[in-house]
């Protein structure tokens, strides 16, 4: 009887591997065998003790058939379970001993050989790359033609393992592996796993070798495997049958017959237990990826019961305790949803989704990757998951997962939250902002992974997609996301990245007036020197992406797009920037997408060109004659009423306007609160002289004052008012342009606090001009203004003349400055046009709240249908001298206003003249 | 008798019956294999021999590696555990390597010889040794270590709750188990396809019985026809 185990101490025993005495040798290597075979530790002792070289060596050296088996089955044990085991045995420079012992003459010692061969090639460490050098391929494919079946085995599942890439499968069917292989797959059941085993392999991915198989004939025994006995055997018939499938397209019915058999098969195989059981989704996965067709036709077929079916598999696959069955449902849920149809029809099971949502909390990184995978493609606009994914919390958990440290994980989940944004609405990407934050935005466009930059981008791409106030978005927190986009494209070098950048820009210059310049600035420094170079030269000059060309032609054409107010400016700024000439160039691109691109871009510079000579001329050669007319109609009822005509049909002309492009607001919500209120408490109701002001009252009583002071003491207050409400608004623009932050006036003006300061400002005016004059509060009641203005005009020359250019001339400016130029524009950029032209009409009315019947509703409703009526030229001309009137951001500020004044009146007269012909009275 | 379900049925006489089955032709070549394929798994290898030589079926294994099953299966029916492990490593040593339960059942049974043995010392330091850490590697083991660590407990073993593992059948059961594994690696079928047949057999009987009054085998041994009920 054999000492036990316990008997002898391995210390000796690892000795006497060395020892002269081949039967002490024998003696000693067969203990050490029957030790560690299915024991891990002893197995890890003994290495550790160093017993692998000395068996090794064994190997090497002897002749003695009992000590090579013994030594080869040794060296097979301790490869096997471990990997440290199979280092120790690979480190000892087994190979090529064990390969010699194929062509040994004793059965036994192949045998053993073979056996530890299989071994060392399950374990991923295995040098698969060695196999095909020189002449061991060779060796193996003698051992696939061996009449003992367990070495043909063996040698199956060698190959099986080795054959990794192409050039493998190539070289192995050259050599005529795949008909030795068919061969075997009509032995024992074990051979025929192997052999199935190594088919699978050889045909992976790769036509030709699959071509080569469906040639062999050996279709119909695979076919028939399907329905072995062994799962193992099915689903690996199955993966032969799906390489095959994908290769050749001959007998179309018949291929899709045996399609369904594989879709069944597989689809039950998910049930089994063990290996298989993991398996298989892997494979389903295979079977339905990239293929359409597949799917499509699965679908055409009526097998949706089938998938069905494999989908309850896949939903409890995904609860699988074994990690790689829950990493292969995830890819299998990913492929079947690369199909929108699928999407929409056999994902909408809710068994289904839930339990994906929740593996985005699994333990294991490598699930939570894969599941965002799937993820990604779940929540895509058209799903109707995206529901129930905000419903489970499923934004927060994409966020915390892209905040994770592994790089995979944040590049899914950023993935996923790209996909979550597309196309959606305003509400979910402000829910998903709020819960991602600008800060972390920024880090993750910055972010060290490159892949993540590039789905970052994409994602802000995603986010500023669409409305007005998508883009604004991107402005939060002092614009801190542009300036990373912009950051990244300074310095990036992938293509992809810089695309993604570009797109960014390119959806920010399809914002406002506003946001075009902001991107003007990044794209064509103005301030840097006159002949600076842009940045997308750069990007134009790029031959090696046709996408980045595309991308950055974009980006201008949204700059030029006509009909926006500043395009004349910004197109002049491209110019300069040398952009019109490079485009030039780029007239016959190789990339047609490219080429159609530049096309356009360069017909609305050429369209905007004639646009601003067109406008030019015909305010400039109208401004002398309407000076005239307007002097000539000067009763100053008439032109208050022409006046507030004007108003309206500037409305009017600004809502069709602002159907075409919003306007810019260079302001920001609560600036604009505040300066109103400023300007109402601290300018409007001291100075105007009427409706609710301190003025009117003044005017009405009987304070002594001469008439003509009177009248004068009007035009000084109004251009005071005008003055101040210039510099007021000047400032705020000012003051949100260049963020000035040191200023403390500005900072007060700026933010809640600045309407806070304001609304005190404003009633405390109004405090203090009824502690001045007690009457104050009854003009509410009385319609002052009348009488007094009649009694101005009545009185002399002086007086007539200055009453007529309060009238005519600064009120109205003051007022189409404040309200149209100020207020609506403001509005237009946070409403949409209808409603910022019925509030800013509702400020207007409430500011100058009269009697009944001179309510403006009715006015503005008769002056609607009147602009309806109005020939359109002439809208066409009021409408761009208003906007230049009230576009005081413009560069040529006091060209602006003369003209404007200009228009203003000659549109006025033009009114009065209507006014005539309809015989309305006031 | 004389129920009014039976009436429905359909009455197959015995003569009627008889005559069926005569027109089924079986292969005699396929009941050989049948019986073949029952001496096989089941390890007769000298009746093998005999039936081979006589009626000239092939076993379609090597009868040497029945000799070597029966060698194995037999030492652990003898209780000599550490003799049938070294036998079937020989054999194939991934047998043992690739199957951690049965790897297990084996220690085991090692432990339960050493103490029915009353080599107790040894025994304790054997599951230390042994034992414990295939119970670390996979937990669904230490139960059973537990149950038979807990012989180590009593003086009187016959007489305890977990005596039953010091029973033939302890023995018996893992003599099965590896018995299995060894023909499994053998590419062999772990059971013979006679006891199959039988449940089949003993399944459309039941069906059958459903719908169809006939002469139903009752007494499996015999197989024997019975009149039908009718």
């Amino acid at each position: 009887m054999p000492a036990s185990a316990v008997c002898t101490k391995p210390e000796d025993l690892v000795e006497s591997l060395s020892s002269l005495d081949t039967s002490a040798r024998l003696k000693a290597l067969r203990d050490v065998k029957n030790q560690i075979i299915g024991n891990k530790t002893k197995k890890l002792s003994y290495i550790k003790l160093g017993a692998v070289p000395r068996v090794v060596e064994i190997l090497a050296s002897d002749t003695d058939i009992p000590l090579l088996v013994q030594s080869a089955a040794a060296v097979g044990s301790f490869a096997c379970g471990t990997d440290a085991g199979v280092k120790a045995v690979l480190d000892s420079g087994v190979l090529p001993h064990l390969l010699r012992m194929l062509s040994n003459g004793n059965n036994k010692v192949v045998e053993a050989s073979a056996r530890s061969l299989k071994m060392i090639f399950q374990s991923t460490l295995a040098p698969k790359n060695d196999m095909f050098q020189g002449r061991r391929i060779d060796l193996i494919l003698a051992l696939l033609n061996s009449g003992n079946e367990n070495v043909s085995e063996v040698a199956a599942s060698v190959l099986a393992r080795c054959c990794e890439t192409s050039e493998h499968q190539k070289a192995l069917a050259d050599a005529g592996c795949l008909q030795s292989l068919v061969f075997l797959l009509s032995g024992s059941p074990k051979r025929k796993e192997a052999a199935l085993d190594a088919l699978a392999a050889l045909t992976r991915g790769n036509p030709d070798t699959s071509a080569a198989l469906a040639a062999t004939g050996a279709v119909s025994t695979i076919i028939r495997t399907m329905k072995d006995k062994s799962p193992r055997a099915r689903l690996l018939a199955c993966m032969c049958l799906s390489n095959i499938g994908r290769a050749c397209h001959n007998n179309y019915q018949q291929e899709w017959d045996i399609r369904k058999s594989i879709l069944s098969t597989v689809g039950k195989l998910i049930d089994e237990n063990g290996q298989v059981g993991e398996e298989a989704p892997g494979v389903l996965a295979d079977l339905v990826a990239n293929n359409e067709e597949l799917q499509k036709t699965a679908f055409d077929f009526n097998i949706i019961e089938r998938l069905a079916e494999a989908q309850c598999s896949i939903a409890m696959a995904l609860g699988h305790e074994s990690e790689g069955v829950r990493i292969a449902a995830c890819a299998c849920i990913k492929s079947i949803s690369r199909s929108v149809k699928n999407l929409r029809t056999t994902l909408t099971d809710e068994r289904l989704v839930w339990p994906l949502f929740r593996l985005l909390n699994d333990p294991s990184p490598a699930v939570q990757a894969s599941a965002l995978s799937a993820v990604s493609n779940v929540v895509l606009d058209f799903t109707p998951h995206k529901a129930v994914f905000f419903q489970c919390g499923g934004v927060s958990q994409l966020i915390q997962l892209a905040l994770s440290m592994e790089p995979m994980l944040r590049l899914n989940a950023v993935w996923a939250l790209r996909n979550l944004l597309y196309l959606a609405d305003m509400s979910v990407k402000e829910k998903v902002m709020r819960e991602l934050t600008v800060s972390t935005l920024v880090d993750l466009v910055c972010d060290s992974e490159e892949m993540v930059q590039e789905q970052a981008l994409a994602f802000v791409r995603n986010l500023v997609y669409g409305s007005v106030a998508s883009v604004q978005q991107i402005f939060a927190a002092d614009a801190a996301i542009l300036h990373a986009v912009e950051r990244q494209l300074c310095v990036a070098t992938r293509p992809e990245i810089c695309t993604q950048a570009l797109y960014v820009l390119s959806n920010v210059a399809a914002g406002n007036e506003y946001h075009k310049d902001a991107v003007m600035d990044f794209v064509a420094p103005a301030l840097t020197g006159d002949r600076s170079v842009s940045i997308l030269i750069k990007f134009l000059l790029d031959m090696s992406n046709p996408q980045l060309r595309v991308a950055a032609v974009w980006c201008i054409s949204n700059l030029s797009f006509p009909e926006s107010p500043g395009v004349g400016t910004r197109v002049a700024r491209l110019r300069d920037a040398g952009i019109q000439l490079q485009l030039q160039k780029m007239f016959d691109d190789p990339c047609t997408d490219v080429k159609d691109r530049v096309k356009t871009t360069m017909e609305q510079f050429l369209c905007t060109d004639q646009m601003t000579s067109n406008t030019g001329q015909s305010v400039s050669c109208r401004l002398h004659p309407s000076a005239a007319l307007t002097l000539s109609h000067s009763s100053w009822r008439s032109v208050l009423a022409a006046r507030r005509k004007l108003y309206c049909c500037s409305n009017g002309a600004a809502n069709r306007d602002a159907k075409v492009k919003l306007r810019a607001a260079p302001w920001s919500c609560g600036v604009v609160g505040s300066t109103m209120i400023i300007y109402l408490g601290g300018l409007h109701v001291p100075l105007s002289y009427s409706g609710l002001s301190i003025v009117s009252t003044m005017l009405s009583s009987d304070c002594g004052l001469d008439p003509q002071v009177k009248a004068i003491s009007l035009v000084v207050l109004q251009s005071a008012e005008l003055c101040g409400a210039v510099w007021l608004i000047e400032s705020s623009i000012r003051q949100f342009d260049t963020r000035l932050t040191c200023m403390s006036f500005d900072q007060m003006l700026s933010g809640r606090r600045g309407c806070l300061l304001a609304a005190v400002i404003a009633l405390s005016s109004v405090i203090l001009s009824a502690l001045a004059k007690p009457g104050t509060s009854v003009y509410l009641e009385n319609n002052h203004y009348d009488p007094a203005l009649k009694e101005l005009l009545a009185s002399g020359g002086v007086s007539l003349c200055a009453t007529v250019a309060v009238c005519c001339g600064i009120t109205p400016l003051l007022e189409e400055f404040v309200y149209r130029g100020f207020v609506l524009t403001s509005l237009a950029a946070y409403a949409s046009p209808p409603w910022a032209i019925i509030t800013s009409s509702l400020i207007f009315s409430l500011v100058h709240f009269k009697a009944p019947e001179e309510t403006l509703w009715r006015d503005q409703l008769v002056s609607l249908a009147h602009l309806v009526m109005t020939e359109q030229p002439r809208a066409e001309v009021g409408k761009a001298a208003l906007w230049r009137a009230g576009d005081t951001v413009g560069h040529q500020r006091c060209v602006a206003y003369v003209e404007g004044l200009g228009c203003l009146l000659l549109l006025c007269s033009q009114l009065l003249h209507k006014e005539g012909k309809n015989k309305r009275t006031y | 008798m004389g129920k009014g379900e039976s009436s429905s049925k359909k009455i197959v006489s015995r003569e009627e019956w008889e005559r069926k089955l005569a027109e089924v032709k079986i292969r005699k070549e396929d009941m050989n294999k049948l019986v073949m394929n029952f001496l096989v798994t089941e390890g007769y290898v000298d009746a093998a021999e005999k039936f081979q030589h006589e009626s000239g079926t092939s076993p379609e294994v090597d009868l040497g590696s029945i000799t070597d099953r029966m060698a194995v299966r037999k030492a652990v029916q003898c209780g000599n555990v550490e003799d049938a492990i070294e036998k079937v490593n020989d054999l194939n040593p991934e047998i043992l390597d690739t199957n951690p339960q049965l790897f297990f059942h084996l220690q085991q049974q090692r432990l339960i010889e050493l103490i029915r043995s009353g080599k107790l010392e040894e025994a304790l330091e054997f599951a230390q040794e042994e034992l414990a850490p295939r119970g670390e590697e996979n937990h669904s083991f230490l139960e059973e270590l537990e149950r038979t660590v807990a012989l180590l407990a009593f003086e009187d073993t016959s007489n305890c709750p977990v005596g039953d593992l010091l029973d033939f059948s302890q023995r018996q059961k893992t003599a099965s188990e590896l018995n299995a594994a060894i023909l499994t690696s053998q590419s062999h079928e772990k059971d013979p396809k006679l006891p199959s047949l039988l449940k089949m057999l003993i399944w459309s009987q039941n069906q059958l019985d459903e719908k169809v009054s006939y002469p139903r085998i009752n007494d499996i041994v015999a197989a024997r026809l019975e009149d039908p009920v009718t």
